[in-house]
């Protein structure tokens, strides 16, 4: 059975529809890459999937659990983690403290006393044990991008979704999180990332699920998938360059 | 129940909702257009109202004229608390605080000028109180007419003066997005001080209107929180058209509901409505969700 | 847990010395205000911690907690003034009432996604008023014609009037600190913090953030109705005009924020100092003059010392410390007036030593430049 599967989701905003019929599966240990241009309701999909905003029908199947309905605090116990692509950190409260009020909640239920242990743990994971002490509005970029790592996965989810990780970060900086989400990748925990550059998310995903207009256009392994007519003209406007 | 009570009731009820619709306008522009929740605005009220008396008793003036002297007093005021506003980069929670804060000062420093005592226009210099027509059975009073007059005005005023001209562009484009505003040459500073400054000077006009036909005391500003929060929510932050509607239903629910189950059922029945609005309707009975 | 032991058995030496006053004042023979100043003091520290509880720890602004302190006072004034009940049998129900009260709001406005604080913020304010008119309108309750609590008998092992109410406000305080304390050192509290500073966020991360928040209202309603409940007795006549004003929101609000709200000791702190000013304006007979004291100095702290004042006492805490027992002994020394004068030019001093911003401060204490792990605040709650 798959770890996660989308029947016929759909959204709408006041009349605009989002996603309509969104079929979709992702099985353990996959890196998935979610694509599409802009305005293709992939930022949709990862809110419905993690409980931000209720879909309108559909089923999403979680390791034989419906998800759809369920509030964002109970998706996240089941073991979906999330990312934003802006990193929203907790404002008042140092990097420690973020990712130790992530492990109290998350999928198990924490004490403080073992949240404080754990969350040095993730953040010497992620590279951020330097900082620990630091406020987050003395962090940089990526390191902010980092800490929403360290936060969702002391969540210790099954599966993480990543909203445009990449997204601001010069050469260097990219390099640097490819790796941390192989790391991620090695620990056990399923990915799907939502990305932007695209040489990236070929390199990582063992498999693209492209959307446009709220729907799947194609589903499969990366060289296929990108040489998929549809693909093309929807990324190019049907015009092959 | 006696239908002519009932009816008298209704159409007073509708002729003060227009006074509730001025006296919420104020905030609710400067609560929608500006994000402030300005509680000074009840205090512009008042201080319209005292201001009125204060003319009218020392020096003669009829009570509408002063309104020549205290609109620009309030228009003046509220410009100068939204340059202190933009000062202090104050956001909306901190001018709900800060505005709390003038709120109580200016209180009691009504207190310490007029006395807590009620003060009310002697009927040899102020024409309108008690004046009334009748209208088959129903009987009309002056000031009250007066009053929705200049509210209904105003509100549509301000609509058409907010879709049609620049200024009302403008403030819209500062509303929605304010970098680009300023790169097409509209200062979003100078557009608030003078949305503010309106603002202002409508709620100092519902003062003065006040003291056309009711005493005045110091602490009767708390009692309009019943009234003007009800209006702002029900008609949609910072929509002039929506707010007068919502005045005139808050109006007419707690003049029918004072006839009904007695004048203390009233400010329940409007709290009763603004939490059904707040409920099924928060964005406003009168906007749609994309507007301001 | 070593550090919540120790906090836990702070509070228990704490209670135990506090509750040595009375008889303490009694041997001495000091004057009866004393006792009376005390426990007005525990009452506004009881307030605005419980306010804090919600308004602090998960950052949904409150006007209401003249409601919870209005309905617990009405419940002892209807259950013990007018049915006779015993007073003692009245008082938990006054916790109870407001905590239903509470409760019943939150479901109404938690529910709400679109709701913003700020419409919370007025909804409290709302429900003040919506409480006074149901007051005003049954004559069971009130019906306009106020009740009556100077008749209600008080139980003989609590002593007389004053040392009663000592003994019972202090009960109720201790209980509200420690639960203040015990969410602030807890999983809620820190679920809380996460909805203060984000609560998509923090409902992303698996915090349950309408329970939490039920939670924290409820702890809000319960203690600021139990003390109302207590305070019915100081009241003596109670009217709705008196018991639903504005004063007691908006002194818990001065109070919290002055001292700070993002730790459980900052109302406590701002409590005292609010509070000894405004007793000694009033008996120095400047009671108008309150207002716009009041007033000016919520909308200077708003502007300048966001974070309360609490944290940088206790970072200055040397200074805070010799300072205070400095003008103690000063005002020992050159005057004879009473104790609660110079308790209040103490802390006087110490609001004005806590006024001067960090960067002035450090260049003051050149001996002393605090390190970064220092200047923080909170750390030691997560610190490993």
């Amino acid at each position: 059975m798959s770890l996660l599967e989308c029947q016929g989701v759909r959204k709408s905003f006041g009349g605009v529809r989002a996603l309509s019929d969104v079929m979709m599966s992702i099985e353990e240990g996959e890196i998935v890459g979610l694509v599409g241009p802009n305005g293709s309701g992939k930022s949709t999909l990862i809110n419905v999937l993690s409980g931000f905003f209720p879909a309108d029908s559909g089923r999403v199947d979680f390791v034989g659990v419906d998800l759809l309905g369920q509030e964002a605090h109970e998706i996240a116990a089941h073991g979906i983690a999330r990312t934003f692509q802006i990193p929203r950190p907790f404002a008042t409260m140092t990097a420690r403290e973020n990712v130790a009020v992530s492990y109290m909640f998350g999928r198990e239920k924490h004490s403080l006393a073992q949240a404080r242990v754990a969350a040095d743990e993730w953040l010497d994971f992620t590279g951020l044990a330097s900082i620990a002490e630091s406020n987050v509005d003395q962090l940089n970029l990526q390191q902010l991008k980092f800490l929403e790592l360290a936060r969702a996965l002391a969540t210790e989810p099954q599966l993480i979704l990543l909203d445009e990780v990449l997204a601001g970060l010069n050469p260097a900086e990219i390099e640097g999180s490819v790796e941390m989400i192989r790391k991620i990748h090695d620990r056990g925990i399923t990915i799907v990332i939502v990305e932007h550059v695209m040489r990236v998310v070929m390199s990582l995903s063992h498999r693209i699920v492209v959307l446009d207009q709220g729907r799947v256009i194609a589903d499969g392994q990366p060289d296929t998938v990108m040489n998929d007519e549809a693909v093309i003209s929807a990324y190019l406007g049907g015009k092959r360059i | 129940m006696n239908a002519d009570l009932l009816t008298q009731a209704a159409v007073s009820g509708a002729l003060i909702g227009g006074l509730y619709a001025l006296m919420s306008l104020g905030l609710s522009l400067s609560w929608g257009a500006l994000e402030n929740i300005n509680l000074a605005h009840f205090m512009f009220i008042l201080f319209g109202a005292y201001v009125t008396y204060q003319l009218t008793s020392s020096a003669g003036i009829d009570p509408l004229l002063a309104a020549l002297i205290v609109v620009p007093l309030g228009f003046a005021a509220g410009g100068l608390l939204q340059i202190f506003f933009e000062w202090a980069k104050v956001d909306e929670f901190k001018s709900l605080i800060i505005s709390f804060g003038l709120f109580i000062i200016l209180q009691s420093l009504a207190r310490t000028i007029w006395s807590a005592d009620f003060r009310s226009l002697d009927q040899s210099i102020n024409p309108y109180v008690g004046s009334s027509f009748t209208v088959g059975s129903v009987s009309l009073q002056i000031p009250l007419v007066i009053a929705f007059v200049a509210a209904a005005l105003i509100a549509f005023g301000t609509q058409a003066v907010m879709g049609r001209t620049f200024f009302g562009k403008a403030v819209r484009a500062v509303v929605h997005d304010p970098d680009t505003a300023q790169a097409f040459g509209v200062d979003h500073r100078r557009v608030g001080v003078l949305l503010a400054a309106i603002a202002s000077a409508y709620s100092a006009l519902a003062g003065v209107l006040i003291a056309t036909f009711q005493s005045l005391s110091p602490t009767m500003a708390v009692g309009w929180f019943g009234i003007v929060f009800p209006v702002v929510i029900l008609g949609g932050l910072g929509n002039a058209v929506g707010n007068f509607l919502a005045g005139i239903i808050i109006g007419v629910a707690a003049g029918v509901a004072a006839v009904i189950w007695g004048p203390l059922s009233a400010s329940l029945v409007t709290f009763s409505i603004m939490v059904l609005a707040l409920l099924f309707r928060p964005e406003g009975l009168f906007t749609r969700k994309a507007a301001i | 847990m070593k550090s919540r032991r120790r906090a836990l058995t702070g509070f228990a030496v704490a209670f135990l010395i506090l509750l040595a006053v009375p008889h303490l004042a009694e041997r001495m023979d000091w004057p009866g205000f004393y006792l009376t100043f005390m426990f007005t003091a525990f009452f506004w520290i009881t307030q605005s911690s419980s306010w804090n509880m919600l308004t602090g720890y998960s950052g949904y602004f409150s006007f209401g907690q003249g409601a919870w302190f209005g309905v617990g006072v009405y419940t002892t004034a209807v259950l013990a003034g007018k049915q006779g009940w015993s007073f003692l049998a009245a008082l938990p129900l006054a916790g109870f009432t407001a905590l239903i009260v509470g409760l019943l709001l939150g479901l109404v406005v938690f529910r709400l996604r679109s709701l913003g604080g700020e419409i919370f913020a007025l909804t409290t304010l709302a429900v003040a008023f919506v409480l006074a008119a149901i007051a005003r309108i049954f004559a069971a309750i009130d019906g306009g014609r106020g009740a009556f609590m100077t008749s209600v008998p008080l139980p003989e092992f609590l002593g007389e009037f004053r040392p009663a109410m000592y003994r019972m406000t202090l009960v109720i305080m201790m209980l509200t600190l420690v639960t203040a304390y015990l969410i602030y050192e807890s999983r809620l509290g820190w679920g809380l913090f996460a909805i203060r500073d984000d609560e998509q966020v923090a409902r992303g991360l698996g915090v349950p953030t309408f329970r939490y928040k039920m939670a924290a209202l409820g702890a809000n309603a319960f203690f600021g109705g139990l003390m109302g409940g207590v305070w019915a007795l100081q009241i003596g006549f109670v009217t709705v005009e008196d018991v639903f004003s504005i004063r007691v929101p908006l002194f818990v609000i001065l109070m919290s924020v002055l001292g700070g709200t993002r730790h459980w000791m900052g109302p406590v702190v701002g409590s005292l100092i609010i509070f000894t000013i405004v007793d000694r304006f009033n008996s120095a007979g400047f009671e108008n003059f309150n207002q716009v004291f009041i007033g000016s100095l919520l909308i200077l702290l708003v502007l300048a010392v966001r974070e309360g004042i609490y944290l940088r006492i206790r970072e200055r805490w040397v200074a805070t410390a010799s300072l205070f027992g400095l003008i103690i002994a000063a005002s020992v020394i050159f005057n004879s007036s009473s104790m609660v004068w110079k308790f209040l030019w103490a802390l006087l001093g110490i609001l004005l030593m806590a006024l001067i911003p960090d960067r002035a401060w450090q260049k003051l204490a050149l001996r002393r430049r605090p390190t970064p792990s220092e200047s923080r605040e909170d750390r030691e709650t997560v610190d490993a």
